[in-house]
């Protein structure tokens, strides 16, 4: 009996993951029913909200509360402001009302530690009893999406829901709760109300080929580059050579890409499965020649939601040339924040934003300067992709590192101490890692034919050759898993014989193929 | 995103649940056909890397090459801190007492205590003692009777991190009581941070006397032998607390914290997390470092520097009475640092805390596969053995031998031996007997379990054949205990004893003149003189009480301050001398009171290891130190925070 309540309750020290034997198991069963249902609009958005919720549950806890919360007072908001615009009154104090609580909310969950540090460092410790807040998985996401639905409401763009189930599907959608895609609510919510979702053949091989594509990266990739090599460089565990600095922030720009669109395809490919289709979230954005370009390749929903909500209600382009930029810089630089508060973030936000209005300036000044790279002549366009490449991999650099201190440190390392030598004299493992990395920007610069030609594969292949592709993706990702496993706990052990320190393990989200 | 079509209306649907039932089969069956892990392969990658990560040496182009013995700045600086001392009024110790500290009244060891019955493989120590006052035996006298014993324990990576040290502290005070973990410092560049207690830090600069192109200058003339100096301005912080990591090393009963200033400063300390211990310091920069002397129970103590520059050589916490073992490892020293240290800071806090043993462990940074000649090297570790004598005059000096090593042949990639560590050896012993030193050879201790690769067989060492880690510094740290607890006994009892130190090869004797040191520098603070050696104890005690005496006459703070620079001068030209020439005698009428003593069959051979423990509780003369502190005025010990 004991074990039943275990299985449905929350485990704080090991949130779920949704690239889990646990998730995929409760997914086979929640499919059984949902098959059942699929037809039927009202239940089945019950249905799949329900799961949502116990997944979110099982996620973060009784935080499920703080979701519930956020989408009914939003519901009722946008209710409000749906009610104001027919009477012609002004929606803004309902706007603003939203608007503030979300982003206290936010503030809150990203910026409270930064703030209580600062309190206590500038008028001595212990000014403020403050206990660290964790950030709650989720919160940046579904906050950023309840207050669109709000502003589309007071722009006329859609009308104000109807049926609160509807609003917390949109919201909690379980795919895309942890990390998106950001939907706009005009393309998702007649999904939600539509009868018919019907898959094709091409649908299901996309779905199979995105949860493949997916889980290869996240896990054969970014993880394997991240354990093995990146996190220990940034972490200055690999002494002070050069060279290894340097590929510590390729590495770096490989494995958040890696990181973030294989979770993000494989979110895409699972809401495939039930028919419902989420906008992509990235397109090679390392193939950008321009900055501005990146913008468009890069976590495309949320510079969507950025232009959209943010740069258009400050003013966009409309208020002249200087604001123009100003509104540019303001726009990137919380965009930066809203990964976190800290001098890095901040400082990567702003490079972005600077970069962004230098490139606008350029378009505007120098004749024949193009927007994006397609057209570009080839060699201008090459040159433009490697120097767009390095200025984004130096703002990862910025928005990884622990401190500013450890991205002087590291640029001091790569202009004075580099020497090729020490690819000779780095072990195995980090040998290894570093051939991972290569192999992922091969990957990328692919041309887009070739992928397709995957997918197309995968498509046009019997019903076994698919479960066999997708059972060794799995297998293969278990092992991978494994393996790491292994090398995070001799890491442990190393660490406390060395050091006689204990180092208490953490796994959250963690992938957890492999073991049950 | 196209639709798609459905060709013939055919929904795929339930063919997408089914390929998610493959997934499932799939997740929950990889771990019937997985890899299994095996230990090889995955292992070896990972310790290929740690090994080189955590034991990798620091190659920084700062370090400095070689420092020299210089005995002329030497004398000059004690000179100096004659002059110093002989101005001042007070000696800069900051004294706090939560609660009474007792020291222990010194009672002699039993027997039985120090009976090992497993004499196998005991690796001697082998002493060449010429000059009685400061000779090994002495030490070990002190152990069997009870006082209270430090050791500076100084030696390079081999000991990094307590390596080594922290079961050789564990074992000699089960034995001899003690607790604590003794010296730790402050804030190092680098290095493998102690199980034995935990340090945090917060805005301190760390400097090394091994690299003083990148000191401010006035650090280059301050360092303490433990070789780091860390300076922080307000707002630095420091904090160490001790761990459970071993039995003794909590419950402790006094801290130490020593520190400077190159202008003025003042420090907020607070202990074990009480607020209402707390309690400000001021210090001025007096060419004498502070001490601030904790007494009571003590197991973390907070320090943040509130105002001005703060130089902190670190802290101890430790028990009163018993064994403490001070671990004072710098990486890639072979032992010249202590050339750059500052003999009057050495001085001074050897003033404070009484070494009664100091070990020099190095070699293993001079060692080379192909060098079988190390007379340049024997020779500064003679220097060494002086230099450190005139820094600490009471201690013994223990010269440790290299340890095994195992290099990898480049060829081959097999590990074989270095060939030279027989050579090495020979080399230090002979240091030791030119400069009176004793000797053990950590070579030998090792040979015992198989040498270096019967260590790395047991994972007591790392792969590169080079560094112990903590399993394998508990097996040599017991060798020692061992060997000291051996030579014990055999002194007690005159028994078993080892054999004879072995002759070095004949060469040119280097000489080096041990200059004695003057016996009238009033370096003894007042207050924490250890219980005196038992036989001269009348005489010793009289002179303290009659210094007690005197103060407790008068009643005004000012006087009495004025009284102290007195007391020390009483203690200084008249009690001292005889004192310890009453102790010298009594040293060497030890023997002949042993006799007398076991004749008389006192009560002492009769005590059991309760009562042994009991009697260390008992107070001795603290009533009168107690007094004396009183009446400093300038620190005001007894105002309650």
């Amino acid at each position: 009996m004991d074990s039943i309540v275990e299985v449905f309750s929350f485990d704080a020290t090991q949130p779920l993951s949704l690239m889990s034997n646990y998730f995929m198991m409760a997914l086979l069963i929640f499919g059984v029913g949902y098959l059942a249902l699929r037809r039927r609009v009202t239940l089945r958005t019950i249905y799949v909200v329900c799961f949502s919720l116990f997944i979110y549950y099982k996620m973060a806890g009784l935080y499920l509360l703080l979701l519930l919360g956020v989408a009914a007072s939003d519901f009722l908001i946008a209710y409000r402001v749906g009610e104001c615009r027919e009477r012609g009154v002004s929606t803004r104090p309902w706007v603003a009302l939203s608007a503030t609580i979300n982003i206290l909310l936010l503030v809150y969950f990203t910026a409270s530690n930064f703030i209580a540090e600062s309190i206590n460092s500038l008028y001595g410790s212990g000014t403020l009893d403050w206990t660290p807040v964790v950030k709650v998985v989720g919160v940046s996401f579904f906050v950023f999406q309840s207050l669109a639905y709000v502003i589309d409401v007071s722009r006329g763009t859609i009308a104000p829901l109807r049926h609160f189930e509807s609003y917390l599907f949109l919201l909690s959608f379980f795919p895309k709760i942890v990390c998106g895609p950001l939907v706009k609510a005009r393309d998702f919510i007649p999904q939600i109300e539509s009868p018919q979702l019907a898959l094709s053949r091409e649908d299901v091989g996309r779905a199979v080929t995105l949860i493949v594509t997916g889980l290869f990266k996240f896990t054969l990739i970014s993880q394997v580059i991240g354990t093995l090599f990146v996190g220990p460089a940034f972490a200055s565990t690999m002494g002070d050579g050069g060279l290894v600095a340097l590929l510590a922030i390729y590495g770096f720009t490989m494995q958040l890409y890696c990181d973030f669109s294989g979770f993000s395809e494989f979110a895409i490919g699972l809401a495939l499965i039930m028919g419902f289709r989420l906008p992509d979230n990235f397109d090679a954005p390392y193939k950008s020649a321009t900055i501005t370009e990146f913008w468009r390749r890069w976590h495309i929903s949320l510079s969507t939601w950025l232009r959209e909500y943010l740069y258009i209600s400050l003013g966009g382009n409309r208020k002249g040339k200087m604001r123009t930029y100003v509104n540019l810089f303001l726009t990137m630089f919380l965009g930066g924040l809203w990964h976190g508060v800290s001098l890095t973030f901040m400082a990567w936000g702003a490079l972005h934003g600077i970069a962004l209005a230098l490139h606008k300036v350029w378009l505007s000044v120098v004749p024949g300067a193009k927007k994006v790279g397609s057209e570009m002549r080839p060699v201008w366009r090459v040159l433009a992709t490697i120097l767009t490449l390095h200025i984004v991999a130096f703002g990862w650099l910025l928005f990884n590192a622990p401190d500013m201190a450890t991205v002087g440190t590291m640029l001091h390392n790569i202009a004075h101490n580099f020497s090729f030598a020490e690819l000779g004299a780095m072990d195995t493992l980090s040998k290894i890692a570093v051939g991972v990395i290569v192999v992922g920007y091969l990957l990328h610069y692919m041309p887009r034919c070739a992928t397709e030609a995957l997918r197309g594969v995968i498509t046009r292949s019997g019903f076994v050759v698919q479960c066999v592709v997708v059972v060794a993706t799995i297998w293969t990702v278990a092992q991978c898993n494994t393996l790491l496993g292994a090398y995070r706990a001799a890491d442990r052990a190393a660490v406390e014989e060395f050091t006689g320190t204990t180092v208490t393990a953490t796994n959250a989200g963690l992938p957890a193929y492999g073991a049950f | 995103m196209k639709r798609g079509d459905n060709r013939t209306g055919e929904d795929y649907g339930l063919r997408v649940w089914l390929l998610v039932g493959a997934i499932v089969a799939g997740a929950t069956a990889t771990d019937v056909f997985g890899i299994k892990l095996n230990g090889g392969v995955v292992a070896e990658l990972c310790d290929e890397r740690f090994d080189a990560w955590y034991m990798a040496t620091d190659t920084s182009e700062d370090v400095i090459e070689e420092y020299v013995a210089d005995f002329e700045v030497l004398e000059e600086q004690l000179t100096t801190m004659d002059v110093v001392v002989e101005q001042r009024d007070t000696l800069p110790i900051h004294r706090w007492e939560i609660a009474k500290s007792e020291m222990p009244k010194p009672q002699r060891i039993a027997e039985q205590r120090l009976h090992l019955d497993n004499r196998e493989s005991i690796v001697p120590i082998e002493t060449f003692a010429t000059d009685t006052l400061a000779s090994f035996d002495r030490f070990i006298d002190k152990l069997i009777w009870g006082e209270e014993v430090r050791i500076a324990f100084l030696g390079d990576s081999f000991i990094e991190g307590d390596i080594l040290t922290s079961d050789l502290r564990e074992k000699m005070q089960a034995t001899f009581g003690g607790r604590g973990v003794g010296f730790v410092q402050c804030e190092i560049p680098f290095g493998t941070a102690r199980r034995t207690v935990k340090r945090t830090t917060k805005g301190w600069t760390a400097y090394s006397v091994l690299k003083p192109k990148k000191n401010p200058v006035d650090m280059n003339e301050e360092f303490f032998v433990s070789g780091y100096t860390a300076r922080g301005e307000s707002g630095a912080k420091v904090t160490w607390q001790t761990t459970t990591a071993f039995e003794r090393l909590d419950s402790c009963t006094r801290g130490r914290i020593l520190l400077s200033t190159p202008d003025s400063a003042s420090v907020r300390v607070m202990l074990n997390g009480d607020t209402t211990l707390v309690r400000e310091f001021d210090l001025v920069n007096v060419l004498l470092p502070y001490q601030i002397l904790i007494d009571g129970s003590v197991d973390k103590v907070e320090m943040s520097v509130t105002q001005g520059t703060v130089d902190c050589y670190g802290a101890s916490i430790e028990g009163v009475g018993g064994v403490i073992v001070d671990n004072l490892s710098m990486r890639a020293n072979n032992g010249h640092a202590i050339f750059g240290t500052s003999a009057i800071v050495n001085r001074q806090i050897d003033d404070y805390v009484g070494y009664d043993l100091v070990v020099l462990q190095y070699g293993l940074n001079i060692m080379e596969a192909t060098r079988t000649n190390y007379k340049a090297y024997r020779d500064k570790v003679v220097e060494m053995v002086a230099y450190a004598k005139s820094c600490f005059p009471d201690a013994a000096i223990l010269i440790v031998g290299v340890s095994d090593r195992w290099v990898k042949n480049a060829e081959t990639e097999i590990f074989e031996p270095i060939g030279t560590v027989a050579d090495m050896t020979s080399y230090q012993r002979g240091a030791a007997e030119l400069s009176g030193a004793a000797f053990w050879s950590a070579a030998d201790a090792m040979a015992v379990y198989g040498g270096m690769p019967g260590f790395v067989d047991n994972s007591w060492a790392a792969a590169d054949h080079t560094h112990i880690n903590f399993a394998g510094g508990k097996r040599v740290g017991e060798q020692l205990y061992r060997s000291i607890v051996d030579y014990a006994y055999t002194r007690l009892t005159g028994g078993h004893s080892a054999e004879p130190a072995k002759s070095i090869e004949q060469s040119q004797p280097v000489n080096i003149e041990i200059k004695p040191i003057p016996n009238d520098i009033s370096l003894k603070p007042i207050v924490e003189e250890t219980a005196p050696v038992t036989n001269a104890e009348t005489v010793e005690t009289e002179a303290v009480e009659s210094v007690v005496d005197e103060s407790a006459d008068m009643g005004d703070a000012v006087e009495e301050m004025a009284l102290e620079s007195e007391v020390v001068d009483i203690v200084d030209t008249t009690d001292t001398a005889d004192a310890t020439d009453t102790a010298t005698v009594a040293w060497d009428n030890y023997q002949m009171d042993a006799e007398v003593e076991e004749s008389a069959t006192t009560s002492v051979e009769t005590i059991t290891e309760e009562a042994t423990e009991e009697a260390a509780e008992e107070t001795t003369n603290t009533d009168a130190t107690l007094e004396v502190d009183t009446t400093d005025a300038e620190e005001d010990f007894f105002e309650t925070t």
